[in-house]
Order: C-alpha cells, then structure tokens, then sequence
C-alpha cells in the first residue's frame, strides 16, 4: 500500500423499523451530517463521495446515486455507486480507502444505508441460481441450513444460538443508535422464540431496517489535523463464485483469504490477542462461532466454546460486536459499513456506552451474497 | 486528476448482439474477456484486481452479477469489488486501485442484457424516486426537452441532428431518411434514440512495467475523471454539459489535439453537446466505432467507448485519444478518460 488513510469522522441514523420522517435523502443526509460534525469539516471539504448499498431493485430506484448526490453536497465531484448485498457498505468503505491511497483524493465521504419500509427485501431476494433449481425459502433459509452444516460438523449444543443472541441484544441496550433495544431480554424468552428456519429463532435475527452509516476517510494530512484518527492498516475485499464445487458456504475460502489479507496487511500473527474487538456481520446469531472460524480468530470447531465460555461478550477476551451488531439493526446496505464504522469507533475512543476500555486494534468485518463476498479492514489508534 | 503511476490500458474485448440471442451473462462475457486478454500479455491467473459492472435492474434480477463469475479468469478467491452502473465507472475504480498499489493488473468487465420486460420503464426509474418518477416520464421525453431547448437557444437544428445518425448509422444514407420519419417525442425521431441491445466488454489494464513488457504500444492512461451534476433539470442548463466541459479542461483535452474521441450519446443531439463541451482541437475522428446510436448495451456502453479509443491507439491508428461515458437523464453525470501512445 502506498498512502496512509485515517477515519476521521463518523455518523449514522438511528435505525428503526420504519423512518417515515425523512426520505432516502434525508436519512442519508442525517447520517453524513453527523460524520462531517464529528470530523469538524464542511461538505465543500469533500472531493468524493462513495454510495453502497443493495441492489438497485430492492427500492425501485435505478442508480440512486443520481438523486442523491444534491443531498450528499456532490455535485461537482465524483460519485462511486459500490454494489453488492451486505457487504455493501464494506465494499463502499474499501472503494474509499483506494481513492485516498491512490494519491489523487484527501477527504471522502463514505455513506451506505438502506430504506427497507420502502423496498421489497424479501421479494428482491428470491431468484434463481445458475444452474440451480429456482429456491423458495428466500435468504433466511440459506441461513438456516448454513448454520445446520456448523452444528454437525462442529457438534455446537443447540444453546449456542440463544448465547450469541443475548450478548448482542444486551450490548444493544449500550447502543443508543440501534433499533431493536430489549432490556430485561433473557435465554429463556429467546430460546421460545419461534422457530423460522432450523436452527434459526426470531429472537436470534437481525430485524428489517431504514438506516444509513457515514465515514470520512482522510490522507495523512487530513488525519494530521483530527484529534483521534483511526488509522486504516489493512483493508482487502475478496469474492468467489457461488455456485462452484469447491465452494464451502460455511468456512468459505473468500472470508478466510480475506481474513489472512488483512492480518498480513496488518502484521499481525495472533489476531485473538492482538485485536481488542471485532464487529463481525453477524445477521443471525448462529453465525458468529461460525464466522469466529472462517476468519481465523479462533480454531477450527471451536468457535461455538468462544461463545458459550463468553470469549466474544464484551469484558471478554475478544469482544465480538459490543455494538449490539446486525441484531441491532440490519439496514441491508449499511450493516457492512456499520461494522467497520463501530471497529473505527472503539480505537477512536468514541463508542460511548458500549466502549472496549483501552482499544487499539479493531477488525470491521463484512459479507453478501451467497456467502460468496467479504470486506474486511483492521483499524488501530496508531500511525502505521 | 494525472498521476505519477503509469498505468494503461493493454487489451480489450466486446461482444454486442445486436438480437437476444439466449446466451447468458457468463457466455456474452467469456468470449470479450477472453479477446481483451489475448494479446495483453497478462496471464489470466495473474489478474490482480477485478472490477466489474452491470445493471441487475434492467436484467430483472438481483444477484444477477452471481451469474457472470464463471467468465471471470483466474482461480478464485479474487480481489473483487462490483458496482451496479456503468462499466466505465469500475473502469475509473480499477485504475484508482492499482495506483492506490492493490496490484499491477487489472481487469474491468461490464455486462448487459436488458432482458427486463421494458428497459426503458426501469431506466425512467434513475429519476427522483417521490416527485418525478410517478410522472411516468419516459426518459427519450426528457431526452427531447433537452433536444427542443437546443433548438429554442439557436444552437443546432433537427437537421443537424439527422446528419448525427447518418454518420452514426450503418443503413442511413442521408438525412432525409431521417427527417422523413415520425417523431419518437418531438424533436426526436426514433433512430435519434439509441438501439438498445445486450452486450459485454473487457478491458484489460496494467501498471508500469507489468504494462511495458505487455505490448508493443500499450494506451497509456494520462487521467480519468468524472463529475456529477445536480439531478434537478429545472437548476441546469440543459443545452450544454458543464461536467463534461470541466473534466476536459482539468483533463488538459480541452483546446488541444486529439486525433480519436469516442463519446458515449444515446441520443443523437447529446453527441453535438459533448464535443462541445470536450472542445478539442484540428481534426479529430469522432466515433469510429459508431458509437451508441446503433448499439447500446446499457451499462457496457461507456466502457465500450473507452475501450475503442484505446484500440485506435494499440492499433497504431491514434496517438491521443478520449473516451466519454454518461450516466442519468439528459447527460447529469460524465466520465472522461484521456490516453496517449507514449508514457511520460
């Protein structure tokens, strides 16, 4: 890598079910606006802006970075539209990180969000795979079976889920932004929880959201002039092909070359006790001793006793989403630049209630598709 | 918008069906990546970044980019980043990336087949979602407002107009068969608006001495910029691209010497605006390949253009030339790219 790039600001929305108080403008807008107050820097100081979020047919609105550049200040400047599923926002923050390295830009605004009161998520999501039979179960289901595929080759005990769960809804409760805040939440109520799609409850699934995420990514110099930078010492996107016979869904060799990437990027050789926290996307529960695995933060089968010895529960030894994580809000398109907005928050020392004492090293961590696309990046207080 | 790395454009590869003719987006794409890598003298297992584009909107379906993995070369997992526009703007990406130094070789792929039922409903769909979208304008409506607002300043007529699609049209001897013809949506006839078709195209690029060892006479990228305007038409000047015109000065095309400029209009009036704005000087070949006129896989349609005017210089045919991608109703966001036969 050439240059060096700092988060210098970051803003969200406060997430919720349905945000029929602003347009898709506005909740972009309000999430942009947040981070350039954080980042002390006026939208004339921007001279790019990068746009995730899902697939254009999920609200019906073709290119919205057409129409929402007058709300984001950019007109005038150049406007990127990153792609893809939940790992959106990550990929946005990686087409971010390239346009500050690549020498040419100082100050970009990095904005994902998704307006699902206004989309058809679950409609969106139904289509066919080549050469496979058309599936009716919709997203969730591939969960499901993802997820059933980890308890057999790992022996993980059915509670597994109910743990994950209720570590991140309670650290949800330290999250004044997320949307889905249950105190008083306990195993009992989440295990009872109806069953969706075996193994996955409702109570271990990331709620339908309107939400945006917005980071101010600066060279050198702008982070020069920040009080608190989170400096950017990896950042890799990876994909493969979803439908393949090498393709293992459940430890997919994308998230775990993503993973060595950023490490390597990074030095780092011990990630579990070098890195102080890890937001992960984590849409159901279930998925976290999984992912724990796939990239390469605890050994293979073993990702479940992470879990259940409370390894991943903030006051742990590797806190895994203390920011309530995609169980706190899951706007398809941002849920990605969430997490690595809430990794850059921990080393910035800003993350309030739900704040790692004395982080850092974060990994923000994000993936789509068909468990088929990931982002990652390791952010750090100190000047690589 | 120049920089020190020299980075350039060593092959390209597009496959356009004038007619559906069945193949899926891995088999339109296989054969265009498969010709720009040929010839570029990179190994296809050593692509280092891959960028790619597509609508999945106007093929009707999400996900649809799962679909074309199997044209990618190189065994995965690859450096891999996507977005749903057009394949100029990865093409933009690819090069932001191998300055930022995330590797020596490119390779940018955009695909299009606009097998929704209407692709003209689901571009109309680019306008503000609240206020002009239900209007239900379709967007050759918007395309002639800004065609009549040419005509109401004085600037150019329906005539000039015609002879834009005789030059671009293969079949239209003379203008005369164009003006013969019914309006589409006055002033615009239906060959003043771009066939829509299916296609993909590849372009392969390469940093510094990964490019110089690749071919004899690699497209050397001088800069590539793009600028959006606001999308409100009543707040822009419609008869002229002030984007375009900024990314030309700033380019350094603007009143210098170019020999070929491609330029991405789907309509035949835009084509006069955007050399205006690009201003180039003496005698430039505008639109060898014919441009979007006759053949607009939308989405692959800008990286089309770029890629030709490499060609016209990795074929000896061109010393300095400028491909042009746009993007929105009545030209709201454009891209330029300038390159040249010889490094600096």
């Amino acid at each position: 890598m050439t240059g060096r790039c700092a988060v210098v600001g970051t803003g969200q929305t406060h997430h919720a079910a349905r945000r029929s108080d602003v347009s898709m403008a506005g909740l972009v807008r309000e999430a942009a606006e947040r981070a350039l107050a954080d980042a002390e820097l006026d939208w004339a100081d921007i001279d790019a802006v990068v746009l995730g979020k899902a697939p254009d047919i999920m609200e019906g609105v073709m290119s919205p970075e057409l129409h929402l550049g007058d709300a984001l200040a950019a007109a005038g400047k150049p406007i990127f539209r990153a792609y893809t599923s939940g790992n959106a926002g990550g990929m946005a923050a990686s087409m971010g990180v390239g346009l500050i390295r690549s020498g040419l830009h100082s100050r970009v605004l990095v904005v994902a969000f998704e307006k699902q009161s206004e989309a058809d998520a679950a409609g969106a999501t139904l289509q066919r795979l080549p050469f496979e039979a058309r599936w009716q179960g919709g997203t969730g289901s591939l969960f499901g079976a993802l997820c059933q595929e980890y308890i057999h080759r790992s022996g993980a005990p059915a509670h597994i889920g109910d743990v994950a769960a209720l570590k991140d809804r309670q650290n949800a409760l330290l999250n004044p932004y997320a949307q889905v805040r249950r105190p008083g939440l306990t195993l009992e109520d989440i295990a009872a929880s109806r069953m969706l799609w075996d193994p996955i409850r409702l109570l271990h699934s990331s709620p339908s959201s309107d939400g945006a995420a917005a980071l101010v990514i600066g060279d050198d110099e702008a982070a020069s002039r920040c009080s608190r930078p989170a400096w950017v010492h990896a950042c890799a996107v990876r994909s493969e092909p979803p439908v393949a016979p090498l393709h293992d869904s459940v430890d997919p060799a994308c998230g775990r070359e993503c993973a060595s990437a950023v490490y390597r990027q990074a030095s780092i050789s011990d990630p579990a006790s070098q890195l102080d926290a890890a937001e992960l996307f984590v849409p159901y529960s279930w998925m976290e001793p999984l992912l724990l695995e796939n990239v390469g933060l605890v050994a293979k089968g073993q990702g479940w006793r992470a879990v259940d010895d409370g390894l991943t529960a903030i006051g742990g030894g590797l806190p895994v989403n203390p920011s309530g994580g995609l169980l706190g809000a899951n706007p398809i398109g941002a849920g990605g630049l969430i997490r690595f907005m809430e990794a850059a928050m921990q080393v910035r020392g800003t993350a309030g209630q739900h704040q790692i004492d004395g982080a850092r090293l974060a990994v923000g961590h994000a993936a789509g598709g068909y468990a088929n696309f990931v982002a990652m990046w390791v952010v750090g207080s100190d000047r690589p | 918008m120049t920089s020190n790395t020299p980075v350039a454009v060593v092959g390209f590869g597009a496959e356009i069906v004038s007619r559906g003719d069945g193949r899926s987006d891995a088999e339109l794409l296989a054969p265009a990546v498969e010709r720009a890598l040929e010839g570029s003298g990179v190994d296809p297992a050593q692509v280092d970044v891959l960028c790619t584009a597509g609508s999945e909107f106007l093929g009707g379906v999400v996900g649809g980019i799962m679909g074309a993995f199997d044209a990618f070369p190189g065994w995965p997992p690859r450096s891999h980043s996507h977005l749903e526009g057009d394949g100029a703007f990865a093409f933009h990406e690819a090069w932001i990336r191998l300055l930022a130094g995330e590797g020596r070789t490119a390779l940018v792929c955009a695909f299009s087949r606009p097998s929704a039922a209407d692709p003209v409903s689901v571009l109309a769909l680019q306008d503000d979602p609240y206020v002009v979208a239900p209007l239900g304008i379709q967007p050759a409506t918007l395309a002639a407002l800004q065609a009549r607002a040419l005509i109401d300043a004085g600037k150019w007529t329906e005539d000039d107009f015609a002879r834009v699609v005789a030059a671009r049209r293969p079949g239209i001897a003379s203008r005369g068969h164009v003006l013969d013809r019914p309006y589409r949506s006055s002033p615009l006839r239906e060959l003043d608006c771009s066939t829509v078709c299916a296609g993909a195209a590849a372009v392969v690029l390469a940093a510094g001495e990964a490019a110089s060892s690749a071919r004899r006479r690699p497209a050397w990228i001088r800069g590539v910029a793009q600028q959006l305007e606001t999308q409100s038409l009543g707040s822009r000047d419609l008869t002229q691209s002030i984007s375009t015109a900024a990314l030309s000065t700033r380019l350094g095309i603007a009143g210098a010497g170019l020999d070929v400029l491609e330029v991405h209009a789907p309509y035949s009036h835009q084509e006069l605006i955007l050399v205006d704005a690009i201003a180039a000087a003496g005698r430039v070949a505008l639109n060898p390949s014919g441009g979007a006129l006759p053949a607009d896989p939308i989405m692959a349609t800008g990286l089309v253009r770029i890629g030709h005017a490499a060609d016209a210089i990795m074929s000896g045919a061109a010393t300095r030339a400028v491909g042009h991608a746009t993007n929105g109703a009545c030209l709201q966001h454009n891209l330029l790219c300038l390159m040249e036969a010889v490094e600096k």
